[in-house]
């Protein structure tokens, strides 16, 4: 076969942390999320790369340890594999990706993936570490002893043997080779799981490597695979014999399979390392006392930068927005149009785009913290509180990545391997501050809280804003408590972590990561939020009286005024009732929601400052200013808590299979943020701060 | 002994696994079985994870997982 474009994809299948990201992004050219934290890719995730002239399909799997999964992404990966077996489009070929580190356990998974009857090629991933620990393997040797189409040496970090690979991988699709099956299986073993090898020579038409293979795991997991349903009782006959020749059927597959990879793999790759240099960071970072300290110590300088490093940016976007507002209102005629575009779309788009460079300085330290490594040691520090309260060591990392956005946090749930954990995790993750309320905070913070520092070193602005993330923080972990409760599951979970290195992070792929996640904000923001204000505008804009538009009397002012029975107890008016209802497709519109109502009100000959606005807003009865630092915490703690994103709500009911559970987070959610908001509102009038 | 029994930095050879059974499959998928070589490297403080060096892999687990794992001491 010349033309490599009609043979089929490959696929990339390694253990967590083997470099397999990094790898598909060298072969494909697009730069997707390289993490060093274990299983981040959760998704199968399809790319096109070129060897010579011809263009080749690449798909990238979750990392898995094993065929037999334990975990949602070690599914994702099984379920590929047996969809593949069972149909006639399975790839042309597998690249194993191996770290060359840890050889013997990342060649346990190669294994199995040997019996497939696919040519199967190892990428030695992570030679350049290996280089440094003075290891080496000879690669032609490992190669015919395990019986794999080719072992390329690489280091998919640095580019290192990419050229070598595609040459590999085009040479065994236009050659294959008959992989021969190498497992080698004690006879008694073989006469005791007899029975189980006869059900499935009956039942398909399996290669010999496959149909044992499958005996094997049968036997193992009391499950059936191919197309074979098992017999209970060859089941049992095997599991019985075995037990009386001294074998646990339960541990069969694994005993097997490193029995005989202890033949094939170099008694010198199976070595201990002395203390590496990753023990002794981590002597430190996640010692008794100093590892919880440098933990918070890094939360609070994160939040604190996210204040103080934003100034600068946010002021250039300001101006420049406003200006540019400014330009489009002197230049334009005046016209419906004109006060649509500067009033609705510039006023409201502005508004939330000027915090961009907050949410920039978020996703960056969060992509730091994951690519050096440092995630997977906060998820064992916190294991026994998360633990206690319900949840897993593993909830940590889809529960920061909420800090950023819920929808990649609830997707990372999906390393979390009990059913119980994982949805009490989704329950309460929506409530892990995101970014999207960033905006909100900032905002309110920016009007309302002075800039002053206490104690020297803390900015209250700053100090704020870690009070709201605490305060959604620590509700997320006292409801893991109820919620687990009554959630119900048998099986115990386990928590079998491993700890990747300490790496340098690359910084291409971290602000790689920040692009993309920045680029995204502003796309769906933008589009969100375009909709939205041009709606409002209309809203907000007619019906128009003698004397031109009045928002007083406006469409929106009458619908925000229906709402003020209900949320005048929070301390809120009907222009923070509209921004509530407008912000249920997305927390940020209430920003922009805000900026357009300013922006009519002020009559559109100038894109007006929200947050003069909102200090400036008085209530024409009284005199009193609308707002107060009172109704601004009032309202931040009730976008802490309240459910305001419909993608979320999509989510959760794609990874939970059901409406029941987006339904309850809407209710519980929406219900809690009433009830804290009525309380710091009403507690705080009765305290006497107006 | 169990493997918690060892000093922090000391290396120990695996006598025997324990625990439910699919749990020990896991734990032999991930290197651990008899005659292989693990050195506890540190324990959490109140019962926390443990942090084992396995060959060239680093693996953590719960405190009462590894209580199971009974080693002999390598000199």
């Amino acid at each position: 076969m010349n033309n490599l474009s009609g043979a089929g994809a490959i696929a990339l299948i390694g253990n967590p942390n083997s470099g397999k990201t990094a790898l598909f992004n060298a072969l494909t050219g697009l730069n997707h999320k390289v993490s060093n934290y274990p299983g981040v890719t959760v998704e199968r995730k399809t790319g096109s790369c070129t060897i010579g002239d011809d263009t080749i399909e690449i798909i990238d799997l979750p990392g898995t340890y094993s065929l037999v999964p334990e975990s949602q992404d070690e599914v994702i990966v099984a379920m590929e594999v047996d969809s593949w077996l069972e149909s006639d489009h399975a790839p042309a070929c597998i690249i194993s990706v191996v770290d060359a580190t840890n050889l013997e356990r990342n060649l346990y998974l190669t294994s199995q993936l040997l019996d497939l009857g696919i040519p199967v090629i190892v990428a030695l991933n992570m030679m350049d570490l290996a280089r440094n620990k003075s290891l080496t393997i000879d690669a032609e040797k490992l190669n015919s002893t395990l019986g794999t189409a080719a072992i390329v040496p690489i280091s998919a970090r640095y580019r290192e043997g990419i050229k070598q690979l595609k040459y590999q991988v085009a040479q065994t699709i236009r050659h294959p080779v008959d992989q021969a099956a190498l497992l080698t299986i004690p006879d008694p073993v073989k006469e005791a799981i007899g029975p189980m090898i006869k059900e499935y020579k009956k039942g398909g038409n399996y290669t010999d490597a496959l149909l044992h293979s499958y005996a094997i795991r049968s036997v193992t997991t009391g499950q059936g695979y191919g197309n074979t349903n098992i017999n209970g009782s060859s089941l049992e006959s095997s599991r019985a014999n075995l037990r009386s020749i001294g074998f646990p059927p339960e541990t069969l597959e694994p005993t097997l399979r490193y029995h005989w990879l202890d033949q094939v793999v170099p008694a010198a790759e199976i070595h201990i390392e002395t203390q590496t240099r990753s023990e002794k960071i981590d002597k430190v970072l996640i010692h008794k006392w100093i590892g919880p300290i440098v933990f918070v110590g890094l939360l609070t300088f994160i939040f604190q930068a996210i204040f103080s490093w934003s100034t600068i940016p946010m002021d250039w976007i300001d101006s420049g927005i406003a200006s540019f507002g400014n330009w489009v209102a002197s230049t334009l005629p005046a016209s419906v149009l004109k006060d649509l575009l500067v009033e609705g779309i510039i006023g409201g788009a502005g508004a939330v785009l000027i915090f961009l460079p907050q949410i920039l300085i978020l996703i960056f330290f969060l992509s730091l913290l994951e690519d050096t490594g440092y995630m997977a040691r906060v998820a064992i520090m916190m294991d026994k509180i998360m633990v206690k309260v319900g949840l897993h060591g593993r909830s940590v990392l889809p529960l920061m990545s909420g800090y950023a956005c819920a929808i990649p946090g609830i997707m990372a749930t999906r390393t979390i391997d009990s059913w119980k954990e994982r949805l009490v995790t989704i329950l309460v993750l929506p409530l892990m501050s995101c970014s999207a309320r960033l905006p909100v905070y900032a905002l309110m913070i920016g009007a309302f809280i002075p800039q002053v520092t206490i104690w020297g070193i803390f900015g209250l602005q700053g100090l704020t804003l870690v009070v709201m993330y605490f305060l959604g923080t620590i509700t997320a972990l006292i409801l893991s408590i109820f919620f687990s409760r009554w959630v119900k599951e048998e099986r115990k979970s386990s928590f079998v972590m491993e700890l990747p290195p300490y790496r340098v992070p690359v910084m291409k792929s971290i602000f790689r990561q920040v692009y993309t996640r920045g680029k995204l904000f502003v796309m769906d923001a933008g589009k969100i939020i375009m909709a939205i204000s041009i709606v409002l505008w209309f809203l907000a804009s007619f019906p128009e009286t003698e004397k031109g538009s009045d928002i007083q009397r406006s469409y929106a002012a009458k619908i925000g005024h229906a709402m003020e029975p209900l949320i005048k107890p929070l301390g809120f008016d009907w222009k923070i009732g509209i921004g509530l209802v407008t912000s249920f497709a997305a927390r940020e519109v209430m920003v922009s929601t805000l900026a357009t109502i300013y922006n009519v009100e002020g009559g559109g000959e100038n894109v007006v400052s929200i947050t003069e606005s909102l200090k400036n807003d008085l209530n024409p009865e009284t005199g009193e200013p609308n707002y107060t630092p009172l109704v601004a915490f009032s309202l931040m703690v009730f976008y802490v808590y309240a459910a305001q994103c419909m993608a979320t709500f999509a989510i959760v009911k794609r990874e939970t299979n059901s409406w029941k559970w987006p339904v309850f987070m809407v209710f519980y959610m929406t219900g809690l943020a009433y009830l804290a908001s009525l309380i710091v509102y009403q507690g705080g009038l009765i305290l006497g701060y107006a | 002994m169990s493997i918690l029994d060892l000093l922090p930095s000391q290396t120990g050879i695996i006598v025997s696994l324990g625990g439910a059974p699919e749990f020990q499959a896991r734990l032999i998928e991930m290197g651990f079985r008899a005659g292989i070589k693990v050195r506890l490297v540190q324990k959490m403080p109140f019962q926390g994870p443990v942090q084992l060096r396995i060959q060239n892999g680093m693996i953590s687990l719960r405190y009462a997982d590894a209580s199971k794992i009974k080693v002999e001491i390598h000199e």
